[in-house]
């Protein structure tokens, strides 16, 4: 395939099957990869980071789960480098800078014994919380760092302002700034959509611990992610002679058409999948002067704040007829990341499905995830996981396994050349933020 | 001189203009009166950068917040900054805060709008609000009298709207003119354009003219409470008569 490669940062654009089907019928799946080589790292030098750690003080959070969070806090702090800055924001009705951004020495210092003062206190206004640990980031963005609010929280926004789709048009401004957001819900009872809607708008990660202690690795990823950042400001804008192309992962676009992908570490590759109506993609290709159906341009900034800029292009596909394009071999990377997106879809319908408490719909989605997931331990295994929630009627659990499974199965960094078998303890040895997991808001197997 | 010595400030729009001159160095501002002038002013007030001025009789009566807010886009603006980004920032920070932040490193586009969600959360959402045309901007003092229901457009901003296109035609006039003494070769060509686009700009005026006195006409008749076939569609006539009685409030 046509490849952009330039300053260890690589693109390509992959089609399912090296054809173009001449009756015109069914889809063309395109697979874009967005690929930081492993680098060997000069000492420790990495993306200097400036984080504001969100920490949710309500009522709620007593039985463990906020001095579960100080813990979290406090080993995040010990694991940044003297160049980075963290600053905590607790919050209940009221919100409070707890520690004002300081450098990591500082906030070594004074963490223990300021945190140790905090106890549960009443509601949660959610939103505020986040908005003061963003104002302490903001005047940061200037100064080349990666700036992300870590926002914890166990509840439902209800107090300030509580609007899911305002709070995540600030946030997506926001991330599109400088600051970017990730979430970590705990528990039961916090709002899984509005955590990974939030998660999505601000370029970051969602994040789920179902009990006190399952907290300790979404913390321990989140950070491992950071300290491993070669890229960020990741952004594509895709061209074609057809407007029909469609991005199938929701990643956040801005007013400019660009979309934001997630940060990339050293060593591993973000992705998307476009997908085009086949006649659509053949009259493209006629259209296009080069013969190109579909040419995307990603640009990211290192961790000196330099910007680069990778071209790539779909190259001429011939047209073929229908019993020839079957009988071609498929990509095998590509079919396993296209599945991954329909489940992700099928996966949010039967999120909605469980909130209604309607199991018969539940489970005809799960059927169709099934056939999607033949061939493919990982989405087995964790069909296997939503089968035994369903059979439980474990709805509350059931919603937000499936939240975050839709949200890691479109958005997540992957290792390079990711392979399809799956074997959890397998996964164990990978990098925390790498590993796939067959339930997301459990720490361990379970 | 910092530009705290005039608080107490109230002027025209050139008085505006010759202080801003004068304080810009302070903040290490590099204005010239070829960039900064009343055209810009009343750029910067159609564009929301600056606060619509109070009204005295016809004329704009500027103040200290309008000096802090020119002093501030000047510098914004000089770093880059989009000014509708800039408009977002002058509309939603108090005099103040302004004020402070002259002696202060630029802001960020993430501090403008933490500022921005700051203020909606705290109730004043409408000082935020996108400044889009032909809408007033929210939070301002609406100005006394007749008031359009259709694009919430008071006389006085006709009248100024119109001003603003009569000055602008005729610095067009003028940029023609200078451009005609350059050019040596093609000067009866130029001759013939400047010939067309002179009648066009007199044409207009001659259009313009006409409005305002139309306008004003319509208002007199409004005033005295002639027209009771006057009805917006979306209003009715009780809207209207709502109006009626502030019409005598004209400063």
């Amino acid at each position: 395939m046509e490849n952009g490669n330039i300053a260890n940062l690589k693109v390509t654009l992959t089609p399912i099957k090296a054809a173009i089907r001449s009756d015109g019928k069914g889809d063309l799946d395109v697979l874009l990869r967005v690929i930081a080589p492993e680098q060997a790292t000069e000492g420790n030098q990495r993306m200097p980071l400036s984080l504001a750690v969100v920490i949710d003080r309500s009522g709620s959070m007593s039985g463990g789960k906020l001095e579960a969070a100080k813990a979290c806090a406090l080993d995040l702090v010990k694991r940044l480098q003297p160049e980075d800055e963290v600053s905590v924001v607790v919050y209940d009705d009221a919100v409070e800078v707890l520690l004002p951004l300081a450098a990591r020495n500082v906030a070594r210092d004074k963490l223990a014994a300021l945190l140790a003062a905090v106890s549960e206190g009443g509601s949660t206004d959610l939103h505020g919380g986040w908005l003061k640990g963003a104002q302490q980031l903001a005047p940061r963005t200037a100064a080349n760092r990666m700036c992300r609010v870590i926002l914890l929280s166990d509840g439902q926004a209800n107090h300030g302002e509580t609007a899911a789709d305002r709070i995540c048009e600030q946030v997506k401004l926001l991330a599109q700034s400088g600051v970017s957001t990730t979430t970590v819900g705990l528990g039961e009872g916090f709002n899984e959509s509005l955590m990974t809607a939030m998660a999505v708008a601000g370029q970051g990660s969602a994040l789920y611990g179902d009990r006190a202690e399952d907290l300790a690795e979404p913390f321990d990823a989140e950070i491992s992610l950071l300290s491993h950042l070669a890229w960020r400001d990741v952004r594509l804008v895709a061209g074609s002679a057809t407007s029909r192309w469609k991005l199938r992962s929701d990643y956040a676009k801005n007013a400019e058409g660009a979309w934001s992908l997630p940060a990339i570490a050293n060593a591993t590759e973000a992705w998307a999948v476009f997908s085009v109506p086949m006649e659509s993609a053949a009259r493209a290709q006629t259209r296009s002067r080069q013969g190109m159906a579909l040419h995307v341009t990603v640009t990211a900034r290192d961790k000196d704040g330099r910007q680069t800029e990778v071209k790539a292009s779909l190259p001429p596909l011939p047209l073929v007829s229908a019993d020839a394009w079957s009988a071609m071999p498929a990509d095998e990377l590509v079919c396993r990341r296209v599945a991954e997106v329909r489940v992700a879809n099928l996966q949010n319908r039967a999120r909605e499905a469980v909130g209604r408490q309607d199991w018969d719909e539940a489970e005809r989605l799960l059927k169709k995830i099934e056939v999607l997931a033949t061939d493919q331990p990982w989405l087995q295994e964790t069909l296997a996981q939503m089968r035994r929630l369903a059979s439980q009627r474990d709805h509350v659990r059931m919603s937000k396994e499936l939240a975050y499974a839709s949200f890691s199965m479109t958005r997540r960094l992957t290792e390079i050349d990711e392979g399809g078998a799956y074997q959890s303890d397998m996964e164990s040895t990978k990098r925390v933020y790498l590993r796939r997991k067959d339930l997301q808001g459990r720490g361990g197997p379970v | 001189m910092p530009v705290s010595q005039h608080a107490g400030f109230s002027g025209s729009a050139a008085d505006l203009v010759e202080i801003a001159l004068t304080c810009g160095a302070a903040y290490k501002l590099n204005l010239d009166q070829d960039k900064t002038n009343e055209r810009l002013i009343r750029y910067y007030v159609a564009e929301g950068v600056l606060d619509r001025p109070e009204r005295v009789g016809r004329d704009a009566a500027y103040a200290y917040r309008h000096l802090v807010q020119l002093l501030a886009a000047r510098r914004m603006v000089d770093a880059g900054m989009a000014l509708a980004s800039v408009a977002r920032h002058n509309q939603a920070a108090t005099t103040k805060v302004l004020e402070e932040g002259l002696n202060k490193p630029l802001p960020t586009a993430a501090e403008i709008l933490v500022a921005q969600f700051m203020d909606a959360g705290s109730g004043k959402q409408a000082q935020v609000a996108p400044h889009t045309d032909a809408s007033r901007v929210p939070g301002r003092p609406s100005p006394p009298g007749f008031v359009s229901p259709r694009t919430s457009m008071a006389l006085p901003d006709v009248l100024d709207e119109v001003r603003q296109i009569r000055s602008e035609l005729l610095d067009r006039v003028s940029g023609l003119d200078s451009q005609l003494a350059r050019s040596g070769a093609d000067q009866a060509a130029a001759m013939h354009r400047l010939q067309h686009m002179l009648e066009d700009v007199i044409r207009r005026q001659a259009g313009i003219e006409q409005a305002i006195a139309a306008l004003g006409q319509r208002v007199d008749e409004v005033h005295r409470g002639q027209i009771d076939g006057l009805v917006d569609p979306d209003i009715g006539n009780q809207g209207i008569a709502k109006k009626r009685p502030q019409l005598g409030k004209t400063k």
